[in-house]
């Protein structure tokens, strides 16, 4: 199974989940969610999806400046973050449930 | 640690990643590729990073744990190709991906606009409950559609060169041939008989677009004849302007000769039913053989009205092209000259044969104006009858039945 696409349609409520536990830039969230098990994902989705996620107002962002180098961009949740990755935990495991269900009933 | 190299190949990645996106607004660009540099650096300076993009195959990354080594200067390696990196970025912001990377994005064409609108509406039809029936019906009467194209088109080729209107039907037997040949093509084509779907298409749509524009306007020429409305441009213009012709041509000027048969110089011209007959022309006459423009100046009653009926009618011939209109009243006045009468004299009439009786008021004091009515008429009558044909004209009914001659004036003091 491409595990890419699969990231695709769940990459939202991941990078919530991940930004419900503490603020982070972008590549800390790609570091934590592969830390997290999500080997895969890609730096750029990351990238791409924290920008959406903060354009539909489910993130607050701000920006450190670091002496080393370029600066930093941290994004946090907000309470319409927290919102959504309570409906997004609900669906997911209906969902998980189901497919688990469906999938492991021959295998059992 | 990061080295002032590595932050230069970090930097040059960034900007042809920014360089792909380019088709969107700036501040887009800046919100996506903001920190970007950090990120990049961060990547290539992580231990247990590895090539993530997605679209390019895992490469070993065995210098990644030093400072420097020529695998992590490769960003393209370590990222995928810039374009690639910018794609996904912008697809996981939920931006439409760009068409032709580089390019500027335009949108769709108004003819691809013009096309799907096209396409809709044609499925719309298509799906009709209706369209069954409606499709076989006008299957049916496809023939009558060929015959009528090629009639249409042989109309337009017609028409086109010729100065009487629009042609609907064949004049002569060339026009036949060519109507029967453009009908005989029409069909043929519609039988499918050569193939339309080459280079010639173009010419058959156009043929069939115009064929059914101007088949309307040629049924409707064919339900009204020409000769119709030739007439009636013809009675419109004639209503407009009076005049009195001779033996087809127009009369510029009358003379008026008396029952002795002696010039009359100042006489007025009253038709039977009492109206002024004139020759003046609104604006002169222009006499292209002669190069002069000839205009009328009448003569004037006590009152200072013109009198346009009084004959002779002084005329003043110029060769300006303007009109007597731009030109000072006074001055035309005095420039306009009387013409002579062609002959002194004309046979004198034999007064005791006449066809009627009652001509007692013969003499013709005509010079006080339209108010006596009744003495112009008879003067005008059986005078100029014999003599001069353009008075014959002027007034058939009033010279050749003397009773009518006297009802006449009767009529007319209330037109005075």
């Amino acid at each position: 199974m491409d595990t890419t696409q699969l990231l695709r349609g769940v990459l939202d409520a991941a990078v919530l989940a991940v930004l419900d536990d503490a603020d982070g830039y972008g590549y800390d969230v790609v570091r934590r969610l592969r830390a997290a098990g999500l080997e895969d994902v890609g730096d750029a989705s990351v990238y791409g999806t924290l920008r959406r996620l903060y354009s539909a107002g489910v993130l607050s962002s701000y920006v450190v400046p670091s002496d080393e180098g370029p600066h930093r961009k941290y994004y946090g949740i907000n309470p319409q973050g927290r919102a959504m990755l309570t409906t997004q935990r609900t669906e997911w495991e209906e969902f998980s449930g189901a497919m688990t269900a469906l999938l492991m009933k021959g295998a059992a | 640690m990061m080295t002032a190299a590595l932050l230069g190949h970090v930097s040059a990645y960034a900007a042809q990643v920014r360089t792909h996106l380019a088709d969107l607004p700036s501040d887009q660009v800046e919100d996506l590729t903001d920190g970007l540099e950090a990120d990049l650096a961060e990547a290539l300076a992580d231990p247990d990073a590895r090539p993530v993009t997605g679209e390019v195959p895992a490469v070993p990354v065995a210098g990644a744990t030093g400072a420097a080594g020529a695998t992590i200067l490769d960003l393209a390696a370590r990222f995928g190709p810039p374009a690639d990196y910018a794609a996904e970025l912008r697809s996981a912001a939920g931006l439409p991906p760009v068409a032709d990377p580089g390019a500027p994005d335009l949108g769709t064409t108004r003819w691809e606009d013009l096309q799907a609108w096209w396409a809709g509406r044609r499925a719309a039809l298509v799906s009709h409950p209706s369209w069954p029936g409606l499709s076989g019906f006008a299957e049916s009467i496809r023939p009558a559609w060929w015959v009528a194209r090629g009639w249409v088109l042989f109309g337009i080729v017609f028409t086109v060169g010729s100065v009487e209107g629009a042609v609907v039907a064949p004049r002569s037997l060339p026009e036949w041939v060519v109507l029967l040949v453009l009908v005989w093509a029409s069909v043929e084509l519609g039988r499918g008989r050569w193939d339309s779907r080459g280079r010639g298409r173009p010419f058959v749509f156009a043929a069939n677009v115009l064929a059914a524009v101007f088949l309307i306007p040629g049924v409707v020429s064919m339900a009204s004849p020409p000769e119709v409305r030739y007439v009636e441009t013809g009675a419109s213009e004639a209503a407009l302007i009076d005049g009195v012709y001779v033996d087809g041509s127009r009369v510029t000027n009358l003379f008026v000769y008396d029952a002795d048969g002696e010039y009359v110089e100042h006489a007025q011209i009253l038709d039977n039913q009492g109206r002024a007959v004139r020759v003046d022309e609104p604006g002169g006459r222009w006499i292209s053989g002669e190069a002069t423009l000839l205009s009328w100046v009448p003569l004037l009653d006590v009152d200072g009205r013109e009198v346009r009926n009084a004959y002779p009618v002084p005329t003043l011939r110029s060769d300006d092209y303007s009109t007597t209109d731009e030109i000072d009243p006074a001055q035309l006045r005095e420039a306009a000259v009387v013409a002579p009468p062609p002959v002194r004299s004309v046979a004198p009439l034999d007064l005791d044969d006449l066809p009627g009786v009652g001509s007692e008021q013969v003499p013709a004091p005509g010079e006080t104006g339209p108010v006596t009515g009744e003495g112009v008429g008879p003067t005008d009558g059986p005078a100029g009858e014999p003599a001069i044909p353009g008075s014959d004209q002027a007034a058939p009914d009033a010279a050749v039945p003397g009773p009518e001659v006297t009802t006449a004036p009767a009529g007319a003091p209330p037109a005075g």
